[in-house]
């Protein structure tokens, strides 16, 4: 991806690797993620809170620097809205090698909605063994409280002197 | 959205994908905004190519990506990226055909 931005001033587009073997991917939070690069700048910046997706590593050459991308949920949503937008489709409708392109992006789609589903499902199956396993425990809980009430009467009784003893 | 690089020194940039607006050039998407934040008011352009949407895809496809958008989201996302995914291939099949048209008549 070139990115470029007024700030750049004279300098040409920053080049940043889109993919998964040029960029490091962490889910932290602003501070943490920063403080690894920038420690002595963390305190002056203005950041943002909660968990983000970090996104980092180096540009490409010509200006090699540094960077950190944190996006958010609402950030992720909105690349998802892009990508699915009517110009996405008028581009990739005149792309010259249009049908080969299409198919890896839709192939890649599947894996991502494939992957969604099964991560969705099994925090669903462990949330509700765990859940299960709370219930069985509040259950013996009750039971081994009754338990003892039973107990503590029976011995409660069996000193009472007014009670006719054996 | 928020970036940082070696060259803003002490800026950290964010920019709202959601204000953002795209245009398509023949081999490029390219996205535009605008980011403002205390003594910034500037132009952003992201330019992407077809290696960088594929690239794109399999960060999002990444199991780190996908079990914090679970943890966020839970099922809502899935729903709507699912109805999205159906409008998308039915314009594509609308677009492709004009194109297709288009070429005959050519």
């Amino acid at each position: 991806m070139d990115y470029w931005s007024q700030g750049l001033g004279r300098r040409s587009a920053l080049s940043i690797g889109c993919t998964r073997e040029e960029a490091n991917l962490t889910i932290q939070d602003a501070r943490t993620a920063l403080s690894r690069v920038v420690p002595s700048l963390v305190a002056r910046l203005d950041l943002p809170e909660g968990e983000k997706l970090v996104l980092s590593g180096e540009t490409r050459p010509p200006i090699v620097w540094r960077y950190v991308t944190l996006l958010g949920v609402e950030d992720l949503r909105s690349i998802l809205r892009l990508a699915m937008s009517p110009e996405a489709v008028t581009f990739l409708t005149r792309f010259p090698g249009r049908k080969k392109l299409f198919l890896k992006l839709g192939f890649l789609m599947g894996i991502f909605l494939t992957r969604y589903l099964g991560v969705w499902i099994a925090q669903k199956l462990k949330l509700g063994f765990k859940e299960i396993r709370v219930r069985q425990g509040r259950n013996e809980g009750v039971d081994l409280k009754e338990k003892e009430i039973e107990t503590q009467e029976k011995v409660e009784i069996s000193a009472d002197p007014s009670f006719p003893q054996r | 959205m928020w970036l940082w690089s070696k060259g803003l020194g002490r800026l950290l940039l964010p920019m709202e994908l959601g204000k953002a607006s795209v245009h398509v050039e023949p081999e490029k998407l390219i996205i535009k905004g605008r980011i403002v934040a205390p003594k910034v008011n500037w132009d952003y352009a992201a330019s992407m190519y077809e290696e960088d949407l594929k690239g794109f895809m399999g960060i999002l496809s990444d199991p780190v990506v996908i079990h914090y958008l679970v943890r966020k989201e839970g099922i809502r996302l899935l729903v709507g990226l699912m109805g999205s995914a159906v409008r998308f291939f039915l314009l594509y099949l609308k677009e492709g055909s004009k194109e297709w048209i288009i070429g005959r008549k050519a």
